[in-house]
């Protein structure tokens, strides 16, 4: 335990920038003894799976909860290493084509399956066929050309091609029991869909809450765990609560221990009141940022898209909006992700009206309408933000109308925000007729860049900037192709800067982030380190 | 039941001399001619503009120059009630309007066809009243997206088969009361029959029942509005102000408070109102 | 199921004085009539709103691609896993024959069996709306007996009753948690786990629709009072609350009868947005997920599912005053 310790300060010390878990909790940790065994706990979370088999399910923020019973081959230091777990060790071939994982052999499933390599081939395989998985399919495993037990204990995975971001998927697939997918749960997930983790699925009441029961035979944690054994407590329930106020109500009523997803006007509320801790910790991946349409409409001028990033006060309106409890966002990845970040972006634009006003009088837009708007050739510069309504959450309803007055009250663009049923926004995302999208995604090593900022048939499935330059394709084809660290960083630094500064395709907004409030009785909440998500109940206790 | 006296006109005329022994309804009706005039011109009670965002003046208090306060994004939310008059009436009202029209149309056609196209509509606006009010007008939003002018129509459908079947039914007990059996006698034309005379009689209970639909209309757009599914941002709807303010309870009660009271107010406002003159117009006591 | 004011009542389709007009046959072929048109509404309603899901915006294939990479093997395993292959009439076809043995199909979202999913949250939004019921008529009866006919006291029921039926649900809701459960903690705040979380949500959903019958049961109960039959009960020395509670609550109920329709209506309605208040489960909360994410089956479903209750509940009200107001029987004959 002490050596973890050891690791994770010099992990702190060699990238202070990536020092993002702020915590008032830890602090007290120590001071009330030794952890206490047993207790159930009671944590209020914003959102409930889809389905619960973590291979189908794409909500980052139901993941604190699959995590409960399904683990993976490899655990992540907080600089993105990798540490064993499922797996005790990985090895690369020359040609970067080969990965071999060696698995722990005292593992079982909580359905009494023994966890060897047949059952991690089964997971993989199972996973490129489309008539399992659907679309994710079509995702990061679509690389993989041949799954193979080697032995017992020795899987060997083969790519088509080399490419650098697979380690990264593959140490992070949840491993499902070889038997769950002969159920008729397994695309919906239950109790018969079973994994290795800490906890066993017990009951789930949908709209309600999910339940969990310690493993009594858990005997695997990864290095990253602050203990080892089975879990503390005896049980973890989860209760869904999807309006932020009554999640913050029912911790300060005492309803519930812990919530995660605390507004920025209630995290004062928490953070400034001795019986309550608050932490939180900035998300993996793209930030949150209006991707803006290279294909149709104004934003099809590199100008107006400058001039929309130049208008727009960001830091005012965070602050505003978040009571300051939010991080801003520079670039195209997340900080987190130290090794393809490139912070020499943060301050170099933005918040600039008067150049904003001088590209959208140079792009021709330059009489103004009666409501005060630009217009050219009588047309109203209008953007159309377009926004699935059940994707709302962490208030971005009211940052993006907050972006609206000020885009009007700058430069006089016209942010028209529109909030659709999921019909309607899969038929704009397909035929590419709306203005903006505002996303955000988590996942690391550059796959989050990729979707993003690959041309749209070639990978960039989420690509809303709709961007096809060449220079894009070249950079990361080159970046994944090749497990030099160094080479890939430099690659990803120059797409930042083509992407945002000189060609305007997405304005980042914010970082998104997770936070955790809890009484002071909770004890040993932490986030997962590197993936940034909060972490499962294995550590967590409830002091007397 | 309401059929048996509405052949007697002269009840309406009633409702001026009620507007004077009562204090509830003039108070009601001093209202409701406040929200009008709002509605007409908000600017002229407040200088603000209600879209202007102004993040350093976020969440203030009421004061002397913000006399309900500012909202979560520096807006002065007195402004944005007046403004909201507007969208929340011109939401009920649009609704009502719909529902009317067609509805009264169906039900004429309805009641004075008979048989097979009487069974047709009949079952038609058995179809659409088989699903609740709320749930038939998100389905339709559904389809149409989110919005004020899908709003009222969504509302509005899902009004019709209440006016449709009022209208039906009074078709038919004009159609056979002797006076126009008499009227037939006397040779008037299908046509003047049928627009003169059983029109405005059978339509006579339509702009009641519309005015208190238009409370419920205003209470259901609400109610959408709080599942997402009202009128888009910077709109100042009150159902949206009073959605959007649900999350400021905690330290800025001013932004939900103020729409959620113009609401209660406008819709007590207007039951009031219309009830009375419901009342008038069957000729019942009055308390 | 309209959603609405006392005006209503009366025009109300069921037992509606219009619908009177058509009786012409027997009791037991108008009973006949009435079951087949019930069948024949709840037909329409399942062609209706397959057909309109059919027409409304939205590729389902690309709907369930998401957000990854739509490579033509995924769309044809999508279509063929749900059926999209076949013709739209086939699929209609095949659809009705289904839900005739009971089976919803599957949900596109939630990956699970409709109808087991429809089933499960059946029964928290029954718990719900039948102690909203429970809410509304005990506030009614309790608001309509001590108050009709007594000026002050009515003036100031009447009032409180306008409020409530002016504000919208979704509001009373908060504000009830705030006070009751955040300042208060009195009662839990969400879920669905014993009696106490049932009784905000129930008075949240309750009370303005006690509020409507309280008030056409007050003016039921002021009819009753002039009506002779009154006096003489007085004179045999009986109580006020006595004869309020005895003999006229009978005569005032039958006006509030014609409200059952309109009633359910309501707490259907009210239930979609009281369960998203207070994180109840319940077949509300699913309808606006599924109609918020166009899963189709399961807003399918819950179509088909609210048109039978109306049939069933129209059907069973409408036969009731047959047999029970012998007025209508002689009319019909």
């Amino acid at each position: 335990m002490d050596l973890i310790k050891h690791s994770f300060r010099l992990a702190a010390a060699t990238f202070a920038v990536s020092a993002l878990v702020f915590s008032t909790f830890n602090a007290n940790a120590a001071a009330d003894g030794p952890p206490v065994q047993g207790g159930s706990l009671i944590w209020g979370v914003e959102t409930e799976p889809a389905t619960l088999n973590p291979h189908l399910n794409g909500q980052d923020k139901t993941k604190l909860l699959l995590r409960n019973v399904f683990e993976t081959l490899l655990a992540r230091t907080k600089d993105g290493g990798y540490l064993p777990w499922l797996a005790t060790g990985y090895k690369i071939s020359d040609d970067g084509k080969t990965y071999t994982f060696t698995l722990r052999d005292d593992v079982t499933f909580s359905n009494g399956e023994k966890l060897d390599a047949a059952a991690v081939v089964t997971n993989f395989t199972k996973l490129k066929d489309p008539a399992y998985s659907g679309s994710a399919s079509s995702g990061p495993v679509s690389r993989l050309a041949d799954a193979k037990a080697l032995d017992e204990r020795t899987v060997e995975l083969s790519l088509k091609e080399v490419y650098a971001p697979f380690l990264d998927f593959a140490s992070g697939l949840e491993i499902i029991s070889p038997a769950s997918f002969a159920s008729p749960q397994i695309k919906s997930g239950g109790t018969e869909i079973t994994g290795t983790g800490p906890f066993i699925l017990d009951r789930y009441a949908k709209g309600q809450e999910i339940h969990f029961v310690k493993n009594p035979k858990y005997q695997w944690a990864p290095s990253t765990a602050a203990h080892r054994g089975p879990a503390y407590l005896d049980e973890v329930t989860y209760r869904f609560l999807s309006e932020s106020s009554v999640r913050a109500g029912a911790l300060t009523s005492g309803q519930v221990n812990l919530i995660e997803g605390v507004s920025g006007n209630d995290a004062g509320l928490f953070r400034d009141d001795p019986e309550y801790s608050y932490q939180s910790a900035l998300n993996t991946g793209t930030p949150y940022s209006l991707f803006l349409n290279t294909t149709f409409g104004p934003t099809q001028d590199v100008k107006v898209r400058k001039a929309l990033i130049a208008a727009i006060d960001v830091d005012a309106v965070l602050k505003s909006v978040y009571r300051g409890e939010r991080t801003r966002a520079w670039g195209i990845t997340s900080p987190v992700d130290t090794q393809l970040y490139d912070a020499s972006i943060e301050k170099s634009y933005g918040n600039d009206p008067q150049l904003s006003n001088q590209l959208l009088d140079q792009a021709g837009w330059t009489a103004r309408d009666a409501d005060g708007y630009r217009t050219r050739d009588g047309q109203r510069l209008t953007i159309e933000v377009v926004q699935a309504q059940a994707t709302v959450r962490d208030q971005r309803d009211v940052l993006l109308q907050a972006l609206q007055a000020q885009a009007k009250q700058k430069a006089g663009i016209d942010l028209t925000i529109s909030y659709v049923d999921a019909g309607t926004y899969t038929d704009r995302r397909a035929t590419g007729k709306f203005g903006s999208i505002a996303n955000s995604n988590t996942p690391t090593d550059g796959i989050d860049i990729e979707y993003h900022y690959l041309p749209i048939k070639q990978g960039g499935s989420i690509n809303y900037s709709r961007a096809s330059a060449p220079e894009l394709l070249g950079w990361l084809r080159a970046a994944a192709s090749t497990l030099d660290q160094k080479k890939r960083f430099d690659l990803y630094a120059r797409l930042q800067r083509f992407a945002i500064i000189d060609q305007a395709y997405a304005f980042p907004l914010y970082e998104p982030e997770d936070q955790i409030a809890a009484s002071s009785q909770v004890q040993g909440v932490s986030f997962r380190p590197f993936k940034q998500l909060p972490e499962s109940a294995y550590d967590v206790w409830l002091s007397k | 039941m309401t059929f048996q006296t509405s052949v007697s006109r002269k009840h309406r005329w009633h409702v001026l001399p009620l507007l004077l022994n009562n204090a509830g309804l003039i108070a009601s009706f001093i209202f409701l001619v406040l929200v009008a005039s709002v509605t007409i011109s908000p600017d002229l009670l407040s200088s603000y503009d209600p879209i202007a965002a102004d993040p350093i003046q976020a969440q203030l208090p009421p004061t002397y120059e913000h006399w309900f306060g500012t909202d979560h994004l520096g807006r002065d939310v007195f402004s944005r009630v007046l403004h909201g008059a507007r969208y929340s009436l011109l939401i009920g009202v649009s609704a009502m309007l719909i529902a009317v029209v067609v509805g009264s149309l169906l039900g004429l056609l309805s009641g004075l066809a008979r048989g097979f196209v009487d069974e047709i509509i009949t079952r038609f606006l058995d179809v659409v009243s088989a699903f609740p009010d709320l749930l038939l007008a998100l389905v339709l939003i559904s389809f149409t997206g989110p919005g004020t002018f899908n709003l009222i129509f969504a509302l509005g459908v899902a009004s019709i088969p209440r006016f449709a079947r009022v209208v039906r039914g009074q078709t038919f007990v004009v159609a056979e009361s002797g006076y126009v059996e008499q009227a037939k006698t006397f040779g008037l034309s299908r046509t003047t029959l049928i627009w003169r005379h059983i029109l405005p009689h059978a339509i006579e209970q339509v702009p009641i029942l519309a005015t208190i639909g238009l409370g419920t209309a205003i209470i259901s757009a609400a109610g959408l509005s709080f599942l997402g599914m009202g009128p888009q941002p910077p709109t100042p709807e009150w159902g949206a102000m009073l959605s959007e303010g649900r999350n400021y309870l905690r330290n800025a009660w001013w932004i939900g408070v103020w729409p959620g009271l113009a609401i209660t107010l406008t819709v007590i406002s207007v039951s009031v109102v219309g009830r009375r003159w419901q009342a008038a117009f069957e000729g019942r006591r009055l308390v | 199921m309209t959603l609405d004011n006392p005006a209503f009542i009366d025009e109300l389709p069921l037992g509606s004085p219009s619908r009177i007009v058509r009786f012409r046959h027997s009791l037991w072929s108008r009973v006949l009539g009435r079951v087949g048109s019930g069948v024949v509404v709840l037909w329409a309603a399942v062609t209706l709103s397959f057909a309109s899901l059919q027409i409304a915006p939205g590729n389902i294939v690309n709907l369930l691609v998401g957000d990854q990479l739509p490579t033509p093997e995924v769309e044809a395993a999508i279509r063929a896993e749900w059926g999209l292959d076949e013709p739209l009439i086939v699929q209609y076809l095949r659809y009705l024959w289904r839900i005739l043995h009971g089976d919803f199909g599957r949900s596109y979202v939630l990956q699970s069996d409709v109808t087991s999913l429809i089933l499960s949250q059946l029964w928290p939004t029954l718990k719900l709306t039948s102690a909203a019921l429970v809410v509304a008529i005990v506030f009614a009866v309790t608001a309509a007996v001590l108050t009709a006919g007594r000026r002050w006291p009515r003036r100031l029921a009447s009032a409180a009753e306008l409020v409530l039926v002016s504000t919208p649900s979704f509001w009373l809701g908060i504000v009830l948690l705030f006070v009751f459960s955040f300042t208060l903690k009195l009662f839990p705040v969400a879920g669905d786990k014993n009696f106490s979380s049932l009784v905000l949500p129930a008075l949240s959903l309750g009370l303005s629709l006690g509020a409507v019958v309280s008030q056409v049961l007050r003016q039921g109960l002021e009819n009753a009072l002039e009506e002779p039959f009154a006096l003489t009960v007085r004179s045999w020395g009986c109580s006020d609350l006595t004869l309020r509670l005895r003999h006229c609550l009978r005569h005032a109920s039958l006006p509030a009868v014609t409200l059952t329709g309109w009633l359910v209506g309501g707490l259907l309605s009210g239930a979609v947005i009281t369960e998203q208040v207070f994180g109840r489960p319940g077949l509300g909360k699913v309808t606006v997920d599924a109609v918020l994410g166009k899963d189709l089956p399961v807003v399918l479903a819950v179509a088909i599912f609210s048109a039978l209750i109306y049939v069933v509940l129209s059907t069973l009200v409408d036969l009731l005053y047959l047999f029970l107001d012998p007025r209508l029987r002689t009319r019909n004959r």
